[in-house]
């Protein structure tokens, strides 16, 4: 398992740059196949963890064919999928959507973040510098235009943008460069061009005014059911921090297992009156641990009065439909009444479509402004990730994003 | 501050070496490729098309507008036999 860096690769053929220089500017041969690693089954992979998910697959998951246990190793990706190797011949769509080489890469990256090498894209860059101003097209331009370090391989870009598609999620949604443009040509609708507008006016605030004169208090990110996100350090959230340097931020995690404490290895519970954990990264960003759900918060009343031109809300794959229905029913009201937009991320196409769905056939519906049409999120992780009780269905988060409201007048029947 | 050459910041997105591009920056510049493309031909096609036309011009003309002050045979042979005695 060799790892392909650049510097030793040119190191060995440093004589034919000039032609492969013409060569490669004219072919765009972006070289970044990197075909020479290996692919280990993860029953026989040299990681304990990776041994003992595949077991946990064999428990847990069925065959897609047979609805069987799971006995069969995929003889491609490496991972049990099937029950058996007939069932797996026998599983068109498994063949015909390719799924295997997704999955294929879900093993590689699963051994690529243990591999142990150099991790060179978690160096962070500090403040972007005044004349350069950042590009939010695609995340290969916004890695160059912020400066971090070459995300040379797919190896790279998977354990970087699994983690900073949090922070620029969110800020790509909002900055002024955002990528989303207004309908027909883009998701956005004519509610969520006001909706922004309103961030916008307090993110840029006219300098013909005198600074300070609208925003009284640092803007609020709420991400509701805060799962993974929250565990995030406050370096990473900085990085968001860069691409508004003049505004001040509090982000608020929302939810029971928004706080995990490492002392006790288990999820924390604040204290029952409601009072945030809070932690301050610097002058600009803080981060608060609210550890009760969204709907008892906003019964408490700490978190009044929302505004729409300083409150924006996230909420990352919250799977409306599973579970945690019974909570989402309960906290929709307070996140429409608030008046703020509401983001919401899904895995896959089909889930944030199941998402939508749940949306549009509630009770609250008519109370509803959509300010975002289901679209690809250009700043979803490009990791793939696997499901453990159904070992075909591949997700990669964030992929997906959607916006709502609630309606600013009164909805009149006509 | 310089404009041309490589940018002083984003060295890391260059060999330190050999200047070769990495993968990354191939993909953060492979969505102007085509742009370029298009602009590079435009921009050549300006020379190009003086440099052509002046060359068909020079070649085809054969100066039959430029008008011949009349002059008599007796007189051009005159200019003829002592143009040839100047050589």
């Amino acid at each position: 398992m060799s790892i392909l860096r650049i510097p030793k690769s040119i190191s060995v053929r440093p004589f034919n740059r000039q032609y492969s220089l013409l060569r490669r500017l004219l072919a765009l041969d972006d070289n970044t196949a990197d075909t020479a690693r290996e692919v280990y089954p993860w029953d026989e992979s040299p990681y304990e963890d990776l041994r003992t998910r595949a077991a946990i697959i064999r428990t847990q998951a069925l065959c897609p064919v047979t609805s069987k246990s799971v006995n069969f190793v995929c003889p491609i990706s490496g991972i049990p999928t099937h029950h058996s190797k007939e069932a797996w011949e026998q599983d068109k769509e498994y063949h015909e959507k390719k799924k295997y080489e997704l999955l294929k890469k879900v093993n590689l990256y699963e051994h690529d973040l243990r591999s142990g090498r150099e991790f060179d894209e978690f160096i962070f860059p500090g403040e972007q510098e005044h004349d350069f101003s950042t590009s939010l097209s695609n995340w290969d331009q916004f890695f160059y235009t912020r400066d971090f370090n070459p995300m040379n391989t797919e190896y790279n870009l998977a354990a970087a943008t699994k983690v900073l598609t949090y922070p620029i999620t969110i800020a790509s949604t909002i900055h002024k460069l955002s990528p989303y443009s207004i309908e027909p040509k883009g998701p956005l609708t004519l509610e969520g061009l006001k909706s922004i507008s309103a961030l916008q006016y307090t993110l840029y605030p006219s300098h013909q005014k005198k600074q300070g004169e609208f925003k009284e208090r640092p803007m609020r990110i709420f991400i509701v059911g805060a799962k993974m996100e929250s565990m995030l350090p406050g370096y990473v959230w900085k990085q968001f921090g860069y691409l508004f340097p003049d505004t001040k931020f509090e982000f608020h995690f929302i939810g029971p297992e928004c706080y995990f404490d490492k002392d006790t290895n288990s999820f924390a519970r604040s204290n029952e009156n409601g009072r945030a954990i809070v932690e301050r990264y610097d002058e600009q960003i803080t981060l608060h641990y609210h550890t009760l759900y969204f709907h008892e918060l906003y019964n408490f009343g700490d978190l009044f009065p929302f505004d729409p031109y300083l409150d924006v809300f996230y909420l990352f794959h919250p799977g409306f439909q599973t579970a945690d229905k019974p909570n989402w029913d309960k906290s929709l009201k307070g996140l429409l009444e608030s008046k703020c937009p509401v983001y919401v991320t899904g895995y896959h196409d089909l889930d944030i479509r199941r998402e939508l769905s749940w949306l549009l056939t509630h009770d609250l519906s008519d109370e509803m402004d959509i300010l975002m049409n289901p679209t690809t999120n250009i700043f979803g992780s490009t990791k793939i990730d696997l499901v453990d009780f159904n070992p075909t269905e591949t997700f990669q988060a964030n992929n997906e994003i959607l916006a709502f409201r609630g309606k600013r007048y009164h909805a009149i029947r006509t | 501050m310089p404009v041309v050459g490589i940018p002083k910041s984003h060295s890391k997105y260059r060999n330190q070496k050999t200047f070769e591009i990495t993968p990354a920056l191939y993909r953060v510049r492979s969505q102007y490729f085509n742009r370029n493309l298009i602009g590079f031909f435009a921009v050549t096609a300006i020379p190009l098309g003086v440099y052509l036309y002046t060359w068909k011009m020079l070649t085809t003309d054969d100066l039959s507008d430029i008008p011949i002050p009349p002059i008599s045979d007796e007189e051009l042979s005159k200019l003829k036999k002592e143009y040839s005695s100047k050589k």
